[in-house]
């Protein structure tokens, strides 16, 4: 399972990597979201993989870290926040520029 | 000493957290207000703050940290913030450095928006509030706190430039996030061991 998770994250990130150097904002944005996958993927396993296990901690016999999953809610919450943020500030670039290239030249087909 | 000053130095930890996110919220109610009120309104808080850091410096220099239990709540399940000397000092340097930036914009930078003010207060709120969190999720929390502060702070005043150069640095800092979480995710998975 852990070499699945691994591949699993290598190919998030690689996708985020590819969308990023899209250069539009609109795949600029979509990128950083894969990022964020995959690291929010990342923090969790580093909390080990458990099966079946409750997050409780402190307590004997097989738990899984709670720790790990709090920071992955939160990490959740607030990329989402970031998304709307980027979104809204690429539709203005869009509106102010007149392209969706992110150095706001060209006619946004990303050349 | 008397029963307030007891209670204020067995909540002075704290203080410097609250009083910026009270003071932003004030400045949000006051957004119709002039703007010579906003700024009084603003400086005062910041020197307040900065009373406050030097009460609490002053707290901390016999060398114990001070260990503070919101809601009194026990370790394991509460949050705690811990000032000890370095968190005294970083406070203390945020609120100088603060008011020294603050002044400089009380010259013109803050009428060109709505908002300065408010995300001025609520950015010294993250920033004093990660110092002084004693655990690493607090620590995150307040980081994006911050930062969320300074991206309004980035944009503040609008403009074609300033739009592209804040995409570009919202873009570049959404993509050092993940690597700047990577350690943190290290140490949760090497404590969760």
């Amino acid at each position: 399972m852990a070499a699945l998770i691994a591949v699993l994250i290598g190919a998030l990130t690689a996708g985020g990597v590819w969308l990023l150097l899209r250069a539009q904002t609109y795949p600029v944005v979509l990128g950083l979201t894969l990022l964020s996958y995959a690291v929010n993927l990342f923090l969790f396993v580093m909390g080990r993989l458990v099966i079946c296990a409750p997050p409780i901690a402190g307590r004997s016999g097989t738990t899984a870290d709670p720790l790990p999953q709090a920071l992955v809610l939160t990490a959740i919450v607030i990329g989402f926040a970031m998304t709307a943020f980027v979104i809204v500030l690429a539709l203005r670039a869009h509106a102010e520029w007149g392209s969706d290239h992110v150095d706001g030249r060209g006619d946004g087909d990303g050349r | 000493m008397s029963p307030l000053q007891a209670a204020l130095a067995a909540h002075l930890p704290i203080a410097p957290v609250l009083l910026p996110l009270a003071a932003g919220i004030v400045l949000l109610a006051l957004r119709r207000a002039p703007l010579a009120l906003q700024r009084a309104v603003s400086v005062l808080a910041l020197l307040l703050l900065l009373a406050l850091d030097v009460a609490l410096w002053l707290q901390v220099q016999g060398g114990a940290p001070v260990v503070y239990a919101l809601g009194n709540w026990p370790v394991p399940v509460g949050i705690v913030l811990v000032a000890d000397r370095l968190a005294a000092w970083m406070l203390l340097v945020t609120a100088l450095v603060a008011l020294g930036a603050l002044l400089y914009a009380l010259h013109g930078e803050d009428a060109h928006g709505p908002h300065f003010h408010v995300l001025f207060q609520w950015q010294l709120f993250g920033l004093d509030g990660a110092f002084l969190t004693g655990d690493l999720f607090n620590l995150f929390v307040f980081f994006e706190v911050l930062l969320l502060a300074s991206y309004g702070l980035l944009l503040h005043g609008g403009g074609r430039l300033r739009t592209r150069a804040g995409l570009h640095t919202s873009c570049s800092i959404c993509s050092a996030r993940p690597c700047s979480c990577s350690p943190w995710a290290r140490c949760t998975g090497w404590r969760g061991r």
